[in-house]
């Protein structure tokens, strides 16, 4: 084997996943245009999504009170339909593995969250605790963490 | 799963990087299954298979836990 060969057998050794964009947004990160498009159309639904939020608590006094409720009530959902629907977009985008460590770790995402509902469920039947729906964006960030112990067994 | 995909990719003279633009993977896909931890699909076997000219059995082979080919 020459030299040139021997450069290229050592050259990529260091191929890993990028841990940073994997914790913060679940995803590789923007050098990939799918992930590029991905991180900024949440991001602008995110943004969006408060604008209104804010926007019509701050004009309640000039909007009627229903509307007012019923866009409080409503664009959180229209903000993640649009975001989940991207998410879709770029797994469809990703190659094999990308996509299998995505998958599995929703997947691992899930079977915790399982218990953990329960837990909550049985503690708010037994001692009437409310609890608020809004928790369930604690699974993101779980995501996240799953993704990252997935592609540390991958690289 | 054993393969040959680090020896012939370096006996074409090519990256990791050049390899996962042609295969259409990313770098860290070729880099996983050049490390054996993760096998690839049939598709994406085939596929390098037919880049380098080799039948596929020449490039994968199957290792059981005893750790015969």
């Amino acid at each position: 084997m020459d030299n040139n060969s021997t450069k290229h057998l050592t050259a990529n050794q260091d191929s890993h996943w990028p841990s940073l964009w994997i914790l913060l947004y679940g995803n590789y990160g923007p050098r990939s245009p799918e992930g590029r498009r991905m991180i900024i159309r949440s991001s602008l639904a995110l943004v969006a999504m408060l604008i209104c939020v804010l926007s019509s608590a701050l004009l309640h006094s000039v909007i009627p009170k229903r509307i007012v409720r019923l866009i409080l009530a409503i664009t959180p959902s229209v903000a993640f339909t649009f975001i989940v629907w991207e998410f879709r977009r770029y797994l469809s985008a990703l190659d094999e593995l990308a996509r299998r460590m995505q998958l599995e770790a929703a997947a691992w995402t899930y079977l915790c969250a399982l218990p953990a509902a329960m837990l909550l469920g049985g503690l708010g039947f037994v001692y009437h605790w409310h609890v608020n729906w809004y928790w369930f964006l604690a699974l993101e960030p779980m995501r996240a963490i799953w993704l990252y112990f997935v592609s540390r067994r991958y690289q | 799963m054993k393969n040959e995909l680090r020896v012939l990719r370096a006996r074409h003279g090519l990256s990791q990087a050049e390899l996962a633009e042609k295969l259409g993977v990313s770098r860290q896909t070729i880099n996983a299954i050049e490390t054996g931890r993760y096998d690839p699909s049939l598709p994406l076997a085939f596929k390098i298979a037919a880049l380098f000219r080799h039948p596929i059995e020449e490039i994968f082979s199957f290792e059981d836990g005893a750790g015969s080919a």
